[in-house]
């Protein structure tokens, strides 16, 4: 009795997980955008979803707000990798939080919690 | 009761309850590679070894008794211990560049189940010891 129990009661938690977390698979990132996007004021939108930032890299014009919006489940920041430039802080899930960058130039970010989550923002 | 289950010894019903917690451990870590982890460097392979070997050692466990079972339930205990610690690491900081900053349920869930498996397993180990002297 016991074992059928226990059998039961592992089994259905087995069920209830497989079939409740599974958000399916994503392809990988799209090729790097050549074309400039955006403008001042304008707004270009990042999205943060199974540790990667979609997508990787952006080109923008300068003072183009750009929108990054986590997907997944766990807290995510998009961090200059220079330090001073932009920090997001932690965006929540579902949250999304914005960075502008007026001067030009190439700026790799990454996330505070998972370092090896990359990306780029070219600004010209 | 069944005639059978009448004649379980306390401890057998104690390393019941070890099998079904660990292959609950196994089945998180599981989950979570599958649905989450399995792009995460490092981690994904982790998550996948702990699922597999909790399965190999709930599947030892039940087919052993005596010192193998000892043996099996110290086993257990271990790669237990070391998924806790390894969550209160990440919880605190980076650990193999992750980090786990959002107390999300199935975290919790499985911290659970895990402080229940090391509960469990030790006193299974307590028990068996006691019983062949």
């Amino acid at each position: 009795m016991l074992v059928v129990a226990m059998v039961i009661a592992v089994g259905s938690t087995l069920v209830v997980l497989l079939s409740g977390g599974s958000t399916g698979t994503s392809s990988s990132s799209p090729a790097p955008a050549a074309a400039v996007v955006g403008g001042k004021g304008k707004r270009v939108t990042v999205d943060i979803s199974m540790f990667a930032y979609k997508p990787s890299t952006i080109t923008v014009a300068p003072g183009t707000v750009v929108a990054f919006t986590n997907m997944d489940t766990t807290e995510h920041t998009a961090t200059a990798n220079n330090g001073p430039t932009f920090d997001t802080g932690a965006i929540q899930h579902l949250q999304t939080k914005t960075v502008t960058i007026t001067k030009p130039g190439t700026y790799g970010y990454h996330c505070n919690f998972h370092p090896f989550m990359t990306g780029t923002i070219i600004v010209k | 009761m069944s005639p059978y289950t009448a004649k379980l010894r306390h401890s057998d019903r104690v390393r019941f309850l070890a099998i079904g917690l660990l292959l609950c451990e196994g089945g998180i870590h599981l989950q979570q590679y599958e649905s989450f982890l399995h792009s995460v460097p490092t981690i994904n392979t982790l998550f996948l070894l702990n699922a597999v070997s909790a399965g190999l050692i709930a599947l030892a466990l039940a087919a052993s008794r005596h010192r193998v079972a000892i043996l099996l339930a110290l086993g257990a205990i271990g790669m237990t211990v070391v998924a806790l610690v390894s969550l209160a690491i990440a919880r605190e900081s980076v650990l193999f560049n992750y980090s786990e900053p959002t107390l999300r349920f199935p975290v919790l869930f499985a911290a659970l189940v895990e402080l229940l498996t090391v509960v469990v397993a030790s006193r299974f180990v307590a028990m068996r010891i006691h019983e062949l002297g």
